[in-house]
């Protein structure tokens, strides 16, 4: 696991940042940050492992790009307040599914590439579920999130 | 919280019944609840049958029709602020796209073949993490201790520069970005414009596509796009941190108690969005003290202009860029003392 850190210009202009500048991937070496992120970034990794027909059939690995993206995402999700770590389980063809089945609501975000991503709902009590396609608009979340945070 | 089981159960017969609200999202309403996975193989079966159509509604990202009215030149907008001498030392104009799974070491040197009559000289790079705006949720970054990790693990396919003989002109390729970007490499380089950037790039996307298709390597499929100016700007000589001369938010801190400052590094967000206050996209702006090649102070003004395309194809990515270009032009002109816009010769 390797931190990172760049942007698409060359960096080929006269210029030298001082005092130290942009931390670079090579710059890092340890991780550092909240326990759920090093939690999850474990996680990620095993996943990434998994071997081929991990599910007992043609399962796939999750695929790098997608953890890459999914832990971004849950970035931003965590930083919503009283939202736990929910449950990162591997989908056969390479995505993950973010659960969060508290507070009396089913809560699942399936992310089958970078940037898309597809939610489910379902609350026990009025049996209602709701499914819809999550654009880069991410305001419907947080009502789901108000839901099931402490 | 549940075990992490592997979601793959025997698919149960569920009766769904699926309404499409205003905004157009699926609804629907199980006659009885299960946690069991064979529900929600059928909703993902549901959801692919939505993706699928709302991927034929937006087009496929190979679609030429739209490109074709792009290929009429360019005109810069009148409104726009022009400056005859910015202090512009680099322009990027960037595709991101759903990584290119097929893409192999194999491909790297047909690909440098395709562009090679113009770009000779070839470099390896990292590969940059992608990036993507959203919008809606309370906003983190590095600042409040979040890291970004690059999950690639093993062998991971370079960033690939093609560089063209005088140096000032680059493509950048990786297997989820695609980049072009113009760099001032001696003093007298004069920066080409937007308009013409946008059209060499917009040419060499269409390459991409064909020799991606040809291959049966997969389409492009962009996902975000990005256009970033680069300006280092110095401070007449003084010795003493330019920053105060050069942004407008910062002019009057060296009248404080507390002098000028040794050196500033500033970074803000600002929302872009469409006519209906809808946020589409991001301008960000980012001033890092640092030294030319003489030892001067300077500071390097990067400004970035990035969002989704609005709909999957390089139609859509160029349309956003057109819009993101304008707001970097507008923010580089507001955010920078008027004082300064006399030593770049501002037109209007």
């Amino acid at each position: 696991v390797a931190l990172a850190y760049d942007h698409s210009y060359s960096d080929t202009a006269d210029f030298s940042p001082r005092g130290g500048g942009v931390k670079r991937a090579s710059d890092v070496t340890a991780f550092s940050g909240p326990d759920w992120m090093s939690r999850a970034a474990q996680r990620f990794v095993d996943l990434i492992r998994l071997p081929v027909g991990w599910d007992g059939h043609q399962g796939h690995p999750v695929s790098p790009p997608i953890a890459d993206y999914a832990y971004r995402f849950l970035q931003k999700l965590m930083l919503q307040p009283g939202l736990t770590l929910p449950s990162i389980t591997p989908l056969a063809y390479g995505g993950i599914m973010l659960e969060w089945h508290r507070r009396g609501w089913d809560v699942e975000i399936e992310i089958d590439a970078p940037a898309q991503h597809h939610v489910y709902t379902y609350e026990i009590a009025s049996g209602l579920e709701e499914q819809f396609v999550l654009g880069p608009r991410l305001d419907r979340l947080r009502d789901i999130v108000s839901k099931i945070a402490d | 919280m549940p075990s992490q089981n592997t979601k793959v159960n025997p698919i149960e017969t569920r009766s769904l019944s699926p309404v499409t609200d205003s905004l157009g999202y699926t609804r629907m309403r199980r006659n009885r609840r299960s946690a069991g996975l064979g529900d929600w193989v059928g909703l993902t079966f549901l959801a692919r049958r939505c993706r699928m159509a709302l991927a034929k509604r937006a087009g496929n990202g190979n679609d030429s029709s739209g490109t074709m009215r792009n290929r009429a030149k360019m005109e810069r907008p009148k409104h726009l602020p022009e400056f005859d001498a910015p202090p512009l030392t680099e322009v990027a104009l960037s595709l991101q796209f759903q990584p290119i799974a097929r893409f192999g070491f194999v491909d790297f040197g047909p690909l440098r073949e395709r562009f090679r009559p113009a770009f000779e000289r070839v470099e390896y790079h990292p590969p940059l993490p992608p990036a993507f705006e959203t919008f809606g949720l309370r906003q983190g970054g590095v600042a409040q201790g979040l890291q970004m990790i690059n999950f690639g693990m093993g062998l991971t396919l370079p960033r690939l520069w093609l560089v063209d003989k005088t140096g000032n002109e680059l493509l950048q390729f990786q297997v989820d970005r695609f980049v072009h970007n113009w760099r001032k490499i001696e003093v007298d380089n004069v920066y080409p414009r937007y308009e013409q950037i946008r059209g060499r790039f917009e040419t060499e996307a269409q390459t991409l596509m064909s020799f991606l298709s040809e291959r049966e390597l997969g389409s492009l499929v962009p996902n975000q796009c990005e256009i970033t100016y680069v300006n280092t700007i110095g401070a007449d000589g003084g010795a003493g941190d330019p920053t105060h001369k050069v942004l407008r938010a910062w002019t009057t801190i060296s009248n404080s108690h507390l002098g000028e400052p040794e050196d500033v590094a500033i970074s803000a967000r600002f929302l872009i969005c469409n006519d209906v206050g809808d946020p589409i996209g991001r301008v960000i702006a980012q001033s890092t003290p640092g030294l030319n090649a003489a030892g001067q102070p300077v500071v390097q003004l990067a400004l970035v202009g990035r969002g989704p395309p609005a709909a999957p194809t390089l139609e859509a990515a160029l349309q956003f860029m057109d819009i993101a270009h304008e707001r970097v032009v507008w923010a580089f002109a507001e955010l920078t003392a008027e004082e300064m816009h006399k030593y770049w010769k501002r037109r209007n």
